[in-house]
């Protein structure tokens, strides 16, 4: 951490004289502040400053700013405690020293490279060392862990800080202690040591990564949302992502199955954006625009940045209209370190569906006893699904040359009777610099290979259906078979002998080759590959009972494979460019970024193969596609590419105001013939206010900016060729006794096809008041998105397709977020801190038209599902918030057990005498706000931490209800206990008006989640080679608040375009999450 | 210094790369690999082909796909979906079209539009492709081949827009669809009249005899075709346009029936136009060419292979495809007590048993060596399974054996003969051994080799014969009528059978004529059309079936999301 704090600072300051000197003095100091120079002030020998109660350090920062003088010292809370107030001109260094230094308790030191060194006090001679540990408000801190490197040697601090230990010159101190950064500590010639453990790095100086490269906090001009890894959740998952859920205001992350192993989150970023082009944000790892997402370990995360804000996205262009999110991860430093990480996890079912039992079932006349009994849901279960992971890191190095590599292994299953996955992968990480530090040269290598067995979603379906009475097996033990009910099907059978697996290749490599021109201009060459290969696999055997001749089956067993490959190659070239004078600080980027995307594939198929034992892996002997006349093999391939010329500006003046520019012209070959090309323009202005002179005597007030930004972003992550006048292959036709397979066009062509732009505004705040107890910002966004991507509905004729791939349409977005967050109480041995992140999000549909597709003002979504297949339950329409519910309104139940509907003049009428022409606007399923409350604790060797999540104002379709809720579903189905449990749906007795979509089955969906809990045990060790240890469990999903009676209200999606329905009975059981880990750092 | 060394090398290598850049590496045209746009599409003969056939591939399609069947026979006194316990209600649906109450929000009245004008489009596109090839010989064709294809994608276009006239009247007249993106106006019926009767006088000329193309006629329009085209036309010309044209249709049939088109001749079994061999039959005039593995519409679920019980297939010994779906089955003609129901059009079953000796009222079963007998499915269907033992077709909705029946209800597990206590039967009360199935198509067993291959007998001989007999019935010649009517029938009875019409026609009446159009193109997707024609569509009773309020219903409303994106269309009167 403090090494890439370093580095960065370096890498644009420095050059190679003063970087040997300090190499040559590294020994001395533990930490060095970020050193900013500019070379045409280094000769300038006087002074002029004026400070009004600014922390020491600020005004230590102003000096090395604007004089050749640069500051060497440890970091003592007299730093950041002291508040200096003086006003000088012209002077010297040592009249400024003197006056800064008043009352601080520091001498100071001035050697022949204008080094002004600091030191606290006097110095003594001692031997053995001696020593006090305090965190950054100067308490001091018991319990410590403090040892020698590469030796057995350890002790801890007694209450006041204070240690003793047998070292000498040239030992290195490790200063270890819970919640605290773990610090190294070179002894060289002195013996009283005072060490300062941070608890954080403060927010201000905290390193943003920014498109194409990185900012401190204060000088970010955008909305940006910085996490880093301890600011991750500790859950079990597929995805990284999960770990982010509900921890950034805006960013919605959704897993409608997070206990499939196999399951991606959703990620949408304020509100939908698109109608079909994609709606997730560009991924960005280790810089590398379009990143694999799922060829993360989460422990190998260092920081994930969440670019909310146009005018940090725009610098993406063409694929930053959904938000950016860049992830870091770890890098080595000098120092050497093996980490391991191990958890078991278990998942359990969790507010799961209720179906009548056998006896209720039979008592409520549902329908043939065939007198067995099974609890179906219990047959298709694996309750609990365990997981377990590992990971170890390992890293080294020198100054020059670090390393970090990790391996990690994980093997999960799923709560279904066939999901599962298991994989392995690495990721190496390189840093080189020339000796003369003209080189920095980094690789990343990360190979990843997975196992899957996919989950059977049917089978939950099936369980809820199926007649309790009939049995798993018949009476000669084989599978039964089930020919009746809902889903006739045997869930067990199904899981257990069908194989429907993939094997999954990732590998991502990219490696980035910096020139130091100047000290102040380097140009940076960045090539990455991005691939990943999916190989499918899936057999059906010949015995299964619903295959069996005897059963009406086909008797034929079946297989196919199909293979997906995925290749994305890049190559970037950049200039930076910075220049500082008086006040003025200049950064500039140049670049150009080219990228090339390719993906190709094949599959194969046949049936009636002469042994089920070759599952899947001898296709050829299968006969059926022989006698079927049929080849069964299909493949494809297509590419697309993006070439981009960027620029941006920074500029700040005196640290107080500060102004961002960039453009970027990009251009995407999947574009109409005259519309390939982009601009993509932002800008950005903050103002510290803090930094102004009428703000100074505010004592309360730490850190105060006011942010605007816009920019403008495009997206092209849609399929290629759309815009082609194509001819495909369709089917077969006999012409003069040749069986001929026709061509003819596969869509309608639109050489108009262009960017869909977001124009993105954002104003915000950032705020840190009472000496950092509580910080946060505040945005409000509003987005449009113009010319939507999508199929569009065009005339039929003259149209061959239904639909053309256009631009159409223009949403809006707008809301207001919140981050907060409170340290509510700070002492060395007890901590609380609170977060919170609250988002509201207003949605328009603006237009459905432009000048060439005219006419339609809506379009009717969301086909529900047979039996009943009732029709469409969502409209998107002009100025309508997304998610709006299309249907009948409720009108309560008649005496006869039928629903009640008004019709179109608002008389009531029974629910099957309306028509589509009586449904209406009734009700919403697009949350109006969202939020989640974090805390944590850390009290002595403790952490505890707890978050509660939740989604408020919308409704819910209860579809299960809709379907199975009522008395009148289908008879021989089982259904659920709210048909006869004196629920509203119970009072629906009459069949005649089931599969009638209205109101009545909507609830609220508002929830708040016991989300997260996590609890650790930190034990320092003085055991050689082993510094701590860390025992943690953790809990997922532990409890949930709801009105809503369709389960999990989680597991109803609420991103994309039609938010707020389940539009199938696919019911896959959310889960209650248990981890029990363990943390090793060596 | 050092760092100048290494700049002026950075420069170098900076300038060497914008070079690259500028030369190759702002490029953005797509690279095609599976697939091919239409500039360079047509390369070899097989390419025309290809090209040519497109329409002809979704036009077989089309005889079920987007509802065009359903709709077809389940708004007529004939098919029925009910809501087989649960099965089949779909959002009611299927019930609203049996009652005329659908709505422009119901899908397939989208569908059946969007079914009619993407083939008129395909046929339209390839008509272009075809006018664009200004030298055949680079395809080794020649001037005339060309002039056959574009005139037989006239004819198929002509098919397909009498289709969508008949359905909706008041339509697009397409002639040009490259670079175009708005439709045009609806045409009157008299200006599509005359467009399909232009088009197909226009292309007749163009177009070989069936003799010409001999074994490979099948798929094709030939003059034969086309002018069975113009039949449909004028015998339906006063329901589309007012102005009656029966003789018109007479003589176009007649000169058919004489050979002048092309030489035709009917079948002497009743089920040979619909059997394996169909395509080389001389009674087809126009079919789609269909095979076991590639394409075979009529088998498909929108028509014949969801005509029959779930389990039916395993009677016929049938296993490919797995079991069936009853989605339908002949509307009944008994109540739930087995007395017949009094109204007169509807119960097709019990029009046949009219004539009780006609050989297609057996019971369908295959006789092996690809043959069969009979044309319906009823009673107790005993097979025996694939483990030997006997069995009997069941549902899914119990264990019991069905019994097939002219009746509709809920008899469950009721043995055949006794009374239930439930009297209701309409759309929404029906059991899985509710009605009677009818197999036009045979479904022979999985070891047959000609399963599954007959082609799709669009227009048949029997249909001029039916057609001229209805126009000399209209024109009083009623013994002609029954001559002709006769020449067909034979095939149905035994030698010398009473249910032979007399000669001098005494027994036809408006209703005789109507039924025995049901009888003998019964589940061939005409009878709306006919009850149309015969003035019965909107105004007649069958089974749970009033009157319409009028006759609004006889055209179908143009779907809603046709008319959200072509806002120059009017919706049809009265929806």
């Amino acid at each position: 951490m403090n090494f890439i704090k370093a580095n960065c600072g370096w890498k644009v300051t420095l050059f190679p004289i003063a970087m040997r000197w300090i190499m040559r003095i590294s020994f001395f100091i533990t930490t060095i502040f970020t050193l900013h120079m500019a070379a045409f002030a280094y000769s300038q020998k006087t002074i002029s400053i004026s400070a009004k109660k600014e922390p020491l350090v600020n005004v230590l920062h102003q000096i090395e700013k604007h004089s050749g003088y640069r500051f060497l010292y440890n970091d003592l809370p007299v730093f950041e405690r002291s508040r200096i107030t003086l006003n000088v001109s012209n002077a010297g260094i040592d009249e400024v020293m003197q006056k800064v230094l008043v009352g601080t308790g520091l001498t100071y030191s001035v050697n022949k490279k204008d080094l002004v060194i600091l030191v606290a006090g006097s110095q003594n001679q001692f031997n053995p060392v001696t020593g006090v540990v305090r965190n950054e408000k100067g308490e001091a801190l018991a319990g410590v862990s403090v040892s020698v490197k590469s030796t057995s040697k350890g002790t801890t601090t007694n209450t006041a800080g204070e240690f003793t230990i047998d070292a000498g010159k040239g030992d290195v101190l490790i200063f270890s202690f819970v919640g605290m950064e773990t610090q190294d500590f070179t002894i060289a010639d002195q013996t009283q040591i005072s060490i300062v453990l941070k608890n954080k790095a403060s927010q201000q100086d905290e390193i943003i990564v920014v498109g194409y490269g990185t900012l401190s906090n204060k000088e970010v001009s955008s909305a940006i949302t910085h996490l880093s890894s301890k600011d991750l959740l500790t859950v079990g998952s597929n995805s990284a992502l999960m770990s982010l859920q509900g921890k950034v205001a805006g960013l919605s992350v959704t897993n409608t199955a997070s206990a499939d192993p196999n399951s991606t989150p959703s990620i949408q970023l304020r509100g939908v954006s698109s109608r079909d082009a994609g709606l997730g944000p560009l991924y960005v790892i280790n810089g590398i625009p379009g990143g694999n997402l799922d060829n993360i370990n989460q422990n190998d995360i260092e920081s994930i940045d969440v670019l909310k804000g146009g005018a940090a996205s725009a610098i993406y262009g063409t694929r930053g209209s959904n938000g950016v999110i860049v992830i870091t991860t770890k890098k080595g430093s000098s120092e050497s370190r093996v980490f391991y990480d191990g958890y078991a996890g278990f998942d359990f079912a969790t507010n799961r569906l209720k179906v009548l039992s056998k006896d209720q079932f039979l008592a409520h006349n549902r329908g043939v006893d065939f007198g067995g009994n099974t609890d179906w849901m219990k047959a298709v279960s694996r309750d609990p699904a365990v997981s377990q992971k590992h990971t170890i890191q390992f890293s080294g190095g020198s100054a020059k040359t670090n390393y970090m590599a990790s391996l990690d292994y994980r093997r999960a299953e799923g709560v279904d009777l066939r999901a599962s996955k298991e994989e392995y992968g690495g990721r190496i990480n390189i840093n080189h610099k020339s000796a003369n530090n003209l080189l920095d040269i980094s690789l990343n290598v990360a190979p990843r290979y997975a196992h899957t067995n996919l989950a059977d979603y049917s089978g939950f379906n099936y369980a809820l259906t199926l007649n309790p009475t009939l049995n798993v097996f018949d009476s000669t033990g084989k599978y039964a078979y089930i020919t009746t009910g809902f889903f006739a099907n045997n869930p067990v059978e199904v899981a257990k002998s069908i194989l429907a697996q993939q094997e999954i290749k990732y590998l991502d490599i990219n490696g980035s080759f910096k020139v130091n021109i100047l000290k102040n201009l380097n140009t940076v060459i960045t090539l990455g590959e991005v691939s990943s290969s999916f190989r499918r696999e899936d057999f059906t055997p010949s015995t299964m009972s619903y295959v069996l001749p005897a059963n009406g089956g086909t008797g034929r067993n079946y297989a196919a494979q199909s293979l997906d490959d995925n290749d994305q190659k890049s190559f970037e070239w950049m200039g930076n460019y910075s220049l500082g004078f008086r006040k003025h600080s200049i950064k500039l980027l140049a670049g150009y970024s080219f990228q090339q995307f390719t993906s190709s594939g094949f599959n194969a198929n046949n049936q009636q193969f002469p042994s089920d034992a070759l599952t899947f892996n001898n296709l050829g002997t299968g006969l059926w596609n022989l006698e079927e006349g049929q080849n069964g093999v299909g493949s494809y391939k297509n590419s697309s590419r993006l070439v981009a010329f960027f620029g941006r500006l920074n500029y700040e003046f005196d640290e107080k105001y500060f102004l961002a520019a960039s453009v970027r012209r990009e251009g995407s070959s999947k574009f109409g013939i005259n519309n390939k090309w982009g601009y993509f323009p932002a800008v950005s202005a903050a103002w510290r206010l803090n930094r102004e002179s009428f703000m100074k005597d505010i004592p309360w007030l730490d850190e105060l900016k006011l942010r605007a930004d816009y920019g403008e972003t495009g997206n092209q992550d849609f399929g290629n060729y759309l815009s082609l006048d194509t001819y495909s292959g369709y089917g077969y036709y006999v012409f003069n006794g040749t069986t001929y397979q026709v061509w003819g066009p596969s869509q309608n062509t639109n050489y108009n096809l262009r960017w869909e732009k977001a124009l993105n505004f954002n104003v915000g705040a950032d705020f840190e008041v009472l000496d950092g107890k509580l910080s946060g910002s505040l945005n409000y966004y509003i987005r449009t998105n113009k010319d939507l991507l999508g199929w569009y509905n065009v005339p039929n004729p003259p149209n061959i397709q239904g639909q053309t791939y256009a631009n159409v349409g223009t949403m809006k977005n707008s809301g207001l977020e919140i981050q907060l967050k409170a340290n509510v109480v700070s002492t060395p041995s007890f901590s609380y801190t609170v977060t919170f992140a609250g988002a509201t999000n207003n949605n328009k549909f603006v237009s459905f038209s432009n000048d060439l597709f005219k006419g339609q003002k809506y379009i009717d979504v969301v086909g529900m599902p047979a039996p009943g297949s009732p029709g469409n339950i969502q409209r998107l329409m002009e100025n309508q918030r997304i998610g709006s519910f299309y249907m009948m309104k409720s009108a309560g139940v008649d005496n006869t057990g039928a629903l009640l509907v008004y019709d179109k003049k608002n008389q009531v009428i029974t629910a099957d005498k309306a028509n589509n022409d009586d449904r209406r606007f009734v009700g919403n399923g697009l949350p109006k706000f969202t939020a989640s409350l974090g805390n944590t604790f850390f009290y002595k060797n403790w952490d505890l931490n707890l978050l509660l999540r939740g989604a408020f104002g919308y409704k819910l379709f209860n579809t299960v209800a809709f379907y199975l809720g009522t008395p009148v579903t289908q008879n021989n189905a089982n259904v659920l206990t709210s048909a006869y449990n004196g629920s509203k749906y119970s009072r629906l007795t009459n069949p005649s008006t089931y599969s009638v979509l209205s109101d009545y089955f909507l609830e609220p969906g508002g929830f708040v989640k016991i989300a997260n809990l996590s609890l650790g045990y930190t034990q320092p060790l003085k055991i050689k080679y082993l510094r701590s240890i860390r025992i943690y469990a953790a809990g997922r999903n532990l409890h949930t608040f709801t009105k809503f009676t369709g389960g999990d209200p989680d597991l109803v999606q609420i991103n994309g375009l039609y938010p707020g329905v389940n539009s199938s009975l696919s019911y896959y059981p959310s889960t209650l999450q248990l981890l029990v880990g363990v943390q090793i750092n060596l | 210094m050092l760092t100048k060394e290494y700049f002026k090398h950075i420069t170098r290598i900076a300038l060497a790369t914008i070079l690259l850049l500028a030369g190759g590496c702002t490029k953005l045209d797509e690279q095609l690999y599976d697939r091919i746009t239409s500039a360079n599409f047509l390369q070899t003969k097989d390419d025309v082909i290809r090209d040519f056939l497109r329409a002809f591939e979704h036009s077989y399609w089309s005889i079920q796909g987007g509802s065009t069947f359903m709709l077809q026979e389940n708004s007529s006194d004939e098919c029925m979906t009910p809501n087989r316990q649960g099965d089949w209600y779909d959002g009611g649906q299927y019930q609203r079209v049996h009652y005329h109450t659908w709505t422009p929000n119901d899908g397939y009245t989208n569908d059946a539009w969007n079914a009619f004008f993407q083939g008129i489009n395909l046929a339209t596109n390839s008509i272009e492709d075809m006018e664009g090839i200004s030298d055949p010989g680079k395809f080794s064709l020649t001037q005339n081949d060309i002039d056959d294809f574009i005139a037989e994608l006239r004819v198929l276009r002509a098919w397909l827009t009498l289709r969508a006239f008949d359905f909706y009247r008041n339509i697009v007249i397409v002639s040009k669809v490259k670079g175009q993106t708005q439709g045009g106006p609806q045409a009157t019926p008299q200006e599509t009249f005359a467009f399909i009767e232009k088009e197909l006088q226009e292309s007749i000329p163009k177009l070989h005899t069936v003799e010409e193309l001999g074994a490979a006629a099948i798929g094709r329009w030939t003059k034969g075709g086309a002018a069975a085209l113009l039949v449909r036309l004028y015998l339906n010309a006063k329901v589309y346009t007012g102005v009656d044209k029966f003789s018109d249709c007479a003589q176009v049939c007649q000169d058919i029936i004489d050979g002048k088109y092309g030489g035709y001749a009917l079948e002497t079994r009743w089920d040979a136009p619909f059997d394996y061999n169909n395509a080389e039959s001389k009674e087809t005039i126009f079919g789609f060419p269909g095979s076991f593995g590639l394409t075979h519409w009529q088998y498909d679920g929108g028509m014949y292979f969801w005509m029959m019980p779930y389990q039916a297939p395993r009677y016929f010994g049938f296993t490919d495809f797995g079991d069936a779906n009853p989605k339908y089955a002949l509307q009944p003609g008994r109540d739930v007590d087995s007395a017949e129901y009094p109204f007169t059009l509807g119960k097709p079953f019990i029009k046949f048993q009219k004539y009780p000796d006609d050989y297609r009222l057996l019971k369908c079963r295959n006789l092996g060596n690809s043959r069969r007998e009979g044309m319906f499915l009823y009673g107790y269907l005993p097979y025996v399974n694939s483990d030997g033992h006997p069995d009997t077709v069941r549902g899914n909705k119990g264990p019991y054996p069905l019994f097939f029946r002219d009746q509709v209800g809920m008899f469950l597990d009721a043995k055949p003969g006794t009374t239930i206590a439930d009297k209701e039967s309409d759309m929404n009360h029906a059991d899985h051994n509710s009605g009677v199935f009818p197999i036009k198509y045979p479904i022979y067993p999985s070891d047959d080799p000609n399963k599954i291959s007959s082609a799709y007998a669009e227009i048949r001989l029997a249909e001029i014969y039916y057609s001229l007999a209805e126009c000399k019935y209209r024109a009083g010649d009623k013994a002609g009528a029954a001559v002709l009517l006769n020449t067909v029938r034979a095939r149905n009875y035994p030698a010398g059978s009473p249910s032979l019409y007399n000669p001098d026609g005494s027994q036809l009446t408006d209703q005789e004529m109507l039924d025995e159009w049901g009888r003998e193109f019964l589940v061939e997707g005409r009878r709306r059309t006919d009850l149309i024609r015969w003035g019965q569509f909107s105004s007649g009773t069958w089974w749970d079936k009033k009157p319409d309020g009028d006759n609004h219903t006889e055209i179908f409303p143009i779907g809603q999301n046709v008319l959200n994106v072509s806002t120059q269309l009017k919706q049809n009167p009265g929806y």
